[in-house]
C-alpha cells in the first residue's frame, strides 16, 4: 500500500465522517420531527461560507472583498451560531404541509447556491474561497488526513451521542409523539409547531458544524462543493439505513461511501471517466427505488424504543 | 419602439412555452396519481438526447425524430411506472422519494450513455418577418407546440371517455374504482401522455442551449411553481396562465436584478403562491 493510496483511503474516511454529521442532522429533522427538508445542503453551505468569510484575509487584488482574518477556533462557533439564527428565522416554514415544505426548502437551497455563485465579492464566486490553515501549512498529506480523521471522529461521536441523548430525553419523546400523531399530541397541550421549529434549528446547526469542518479540511471551497444533489444523497443514505435510526443512518452513509469508493477505484476507465462518475449515481438511485418499493422501513428499520415510539 | 419591446416579448413567449411544455405532463401526474414527479424534467432531457441522436448522429428528418422520441419517452414513462411507482399508489411521500431515485437513474444514465462532450442541436427553422419584426423559427415552433399540446390535452381530458376516467380518478380514485373504472389502465395512459409531452419542451430548450445531462433538471422548481399556481383541478388553460405569470415575473425581474437571479423571482412567486393558497384555504 503506497502512501498515496493510504491518503486516498483516509480522505474517504474524512468525507464519510462529514457526511455522517450531515445525515445525523437530517435524522433529527426527518427521522424524529418528521420535517421534510430538501434544502439541507444550504445549511452546510452557510456553515462553510460564514466560517470562510470570517477567516479570510482580504487583499487589494483578491476577488473577495470581505473577511475578518479570524482563526478557525473563533470563526467556527460564530459561523455555527449565525447559521442557527438563520435557521431560526426560516423555521416557521415547518407549519407547511410536506410537499410545500419540500419545495420551499429546495428553493432555499437553490437560492443560496445562486447567491454564492454570483456574489463573488462576498463568497469568491466560482473562483472559490481559500482560507489559510495552520494544519494545512505544517503537516504532510498523510498526517493531515489522519489528524482530520481524529478530529471528525470525535465530533461525529459527540453529535451521535448528543442526538441519541436528545432522542431519549423528554424533548425527543415529544417529537416522536408529534411525528406519530400530531393531533393526539396537540390534545395533550403540546405546542407541536414550536417543538418542530426547535428540531429544525438543532438539525440545521449540526449540519452547519459539518459544513464548517468540511471547509477547514478542504481549505478551498467553490459552490459546487455543495451541489444541490448532495441533499438527495443524504436522504438516500437515511432511507437506505432506516430513518429515525441513528445506526441505520450511519450504515446507509457507509454503504453509499463504499459504492463511491469502489466506483472511483475500479470503474476509473481513462477513456470514459463518465462511466465511473455516473454509475455511482445510477446505482444509488436504483437502490433508493428498490428500498422504497421493497423495504420502506430501510435496512435496519426504525429504532425500537422501550416507549414503543 | 418595437425594436426595444419585441426582444422582451419574444423572450417571455419562449420562456412561457418551455415552461408549459414541461409542466403539462408534470401537472397531469401531480393531479391524477397525485405526487410530485421530480424525474419529469429528466424525461425531457432523455427525449432531447434521443432527438439529437436521430437527427445529428443518424441523419434523420427532425420531425420524424420528434415523433419517435415522443413515443419512446412515453413508453419509458409507462415502463418506469410499471416497475416502481405502481407499487406505491396513494402514498405521495414515498412516491416523491422514489421519483428522486428514478431521476438520478435517468439523469446519470444519460450522463453515461451520451458522454459529457459538448453537443448542440442545430436545426434550420425559417424565420417569419411581420412588418420588419423578425419572429424566430424557434419561437414559432415553441408556440406551435404549445397550441398542439394544449389542444390535444384539452381534447383528451374534456372530450373523450378516457378523459372522463382521468378526471374521475383525479377527483376520487377510490370512488372511480368502485364505479368499475380500470384505474391501472387509465394511469398507464396518463403516464404515456405525461412522458410523451416531455421531449417537446426539451426540444425547444436545446434549440438555443447546448445539450447537457442536467439541462432540463434546473427547471424543476419552476415547473412545480406553475403546477401549484394552476390549482387543484386538472386544468391546462389555468396551467398556461400560471406559466404566463411566472414567465412575465421573470422577464420583469430582469429590469431590477441581474440575469442570474431570474430563477429567484420564480421562487419568490412560488412562495407567495403557497402562502396565499394557505391563507385562502383557511
Amino acid at each position: 500500500m503506497t502512501t498515496v493510496f493510504i491518503a486516498f483511503l483516509l480522505n474517504f474516511v474524512v468525507l464519510f465522517l462529514i457526511y455522517v454529521i450531515f445525515v445525523l442532522g437530517l435524522n433529527i429533522q426527518w427521522g424524529q420531527a418528521g420535517i421534510l427538508n430538501f434544502g439541507l445542503v444550504a445549511f452546510a453551505m452557510l456553515g462553510a461560507y460564514i466560517t470562510g468569510i470570517l477567516m479570510f484575509h482580504p487583499t487589494a487584488s483578491s476577488i473577495m472583498q470581505v473577511g475578518l482574518g479570524l482563526p478557525f477556533l473563533v470563526a467556527f462557533p460564530i459561523a455555527v451560531a449565525v447559521t442557527g439564527v438563520i435557521a431560526w428565522f426560516i423555521s416557521p416554514i415547518v407549519k407547511f404541509g410536506l410537499e410545500e415544505l419540500a419545495i420551499i426548502t429546495l428553493a432555499f437551497a437553490v437560492l443560496v447556491h445562486i447567491v454564492t455563485d454570483n456574489e463573488a465579492w462576498l463568497t469568491g464566486g466560482t473562483t472559490g474561497l481559500m482560507i489559510t490553515s495552520n494544519l494545512n501549512d505544517r503537516l504532510d498529506v498523510l498526517t493531515y488526513n489522519l489528524a482530520f480523521v481524529g478530529i471528525l471522529l470525535v465530533v461525529a461521536l459527540a453529535v451521535y451521542y448528543f442526538t441519541r441523548t436528545l432522542n431519549f430525553s423528554q424533548f425527543g419523546r415529544i417529537l416522536n409523539a408529534i411525528r406519530l400523531d400530531e393531533l393526539k399530541a396537540k390534545s395533550l397541550g403540546i405546542d407541536a409547531v414550536s417543538y418542530r421549529m426547535k428540531a429544525f434549528v438543532i438539525g440545521s446547526v449540526i449540519v452547519a458544524i459539518g459544513g464548517s469542518l468540511y471547509l477547514y479540511f478542504v481549505v478551498r471551497t467553490v459552490p459546487d462543493l455543495f451541489p444541490v444533489d448532495l441533499t438527495f444523497i443524504l436522504w438516500i443514505a437515511l432511507l437506505l439505513g432506516g430513518s429515525g435510526n441513528n445506526r441505520g443512518a450511519v450504515l446507509g452513509m457507509g454503504i453509499y461511501m463504499l459504492l463511491d469508493m469502489l466506483a472511483r477505484l475500479y470503474l476509473n476507465i481513462p477513456a470514459h471517466p463518465e462511466v465511473g462518475a455516473g454509475l455511482k449515481y445510477v446505482v444509488t438511485g436504483l437502490l433508493l427505488v428498490v428500498v422504497i418499493v421493497r423495504r420502506p422501513e430501510g435496512i435496519l428499520g426504525p429504532r425500537r424504543s422501550k416507549y414503543g415510539g | 419602439m418595437t425594436d426595444q419591446i419585441w426582444p422582451i416579448v419574444s423572450s417571455f413567449l419562449l420562456e412561457m412555452s418551455i415552461l408549459f411544455l414541461f409542466a403539462a405532463g408534470f401537472h397531469l401526474i401531480m393531479r391524477v396519481p397525485k405526487f410530485l414527479n421530480i424525474a419529469h424534467p429528466d424525461y425531457a432531457t432523455l427525449g432531447a438526447y434521443i432527438i439529437w441522436t436521430l437527427v445529428v448522429a443518424v441523419g434523420w428528418n427532425i420531425w420524424l425524430a420528434v415523433v419517435i422520441s415522443t413515443a419512446a419517452v412515453g413508453a419509458v414513462a409507462v415502463l418506469i411506472d410499471r416497475f416502481s411507482f405502481r407499487y406505491l399508489r396513494g402514498a405521495p411521500l414515498a412516491l416523491l422519494l422514489c421519483s428522486m431515485g428514478v431521476a438520478l437513474v435517468v439523469r446519470y444514465g444519460i450522463f453515461i450513455g451520451w458522454t459529457g462532450r459538448f453537443r448542440k442541436l442545430i436545426v434550420d427553422l425559417p424565420n417569419l418577418v411581420i412588418s420588419g419584426t423578425v419572429v424566430s423559427g424557434t419561437l414559432l415552433l415553441a408556440l406551435g407546440l404549445v397550441v398542439l399540446v394544449l389542444l390535444t390535452f384539452l381534447f383528451i381530458v374534456n372530450r373523450t371517455p378516457l378523459g372522463v376516467r382521468i378526471r374521475a380518478l383525479a377527483d376520487n380514485s377510490l370512488l372511480a374504482e368502485s364505479f368499475g373504472i380500470d384505474t391501472e389502465k387509465t394511469l398507464r395512459f396518463v403516464w404515456f401522455l405525461s412522458g410523451a409531452s416531455a421531449p417537446l419542451g426539451g426540444l425547444v430548450l436545446v434549440l438555443y442551449r447546448p445539450l447537457t445531462y442536467d439541462v432540463c433538471f434546473m427547471w424543476i422548481l419552476l415547473i412545480i411553481a406553475v403546477s401549484i399556481l394552476a390549482g387543484e383541478k386538472v386544468s391546462f388553460t389555468r396551467l398556461l396562465g400560471a406559466c404566463a405569470i411566472i414567465a412575465a415575473g421573470m422577464e420583469l425581474g430582469l429590469f431590477f436584478l441581474p440575469e442570474a437571479y431570474t430563477m429567484a423571482i420564480g421562487f419568490a412567486i412560488l412562495i407567495i403562491a403557497i402562502i396565499v393558497r394557505r391563507v385562502v384555504s383557511r
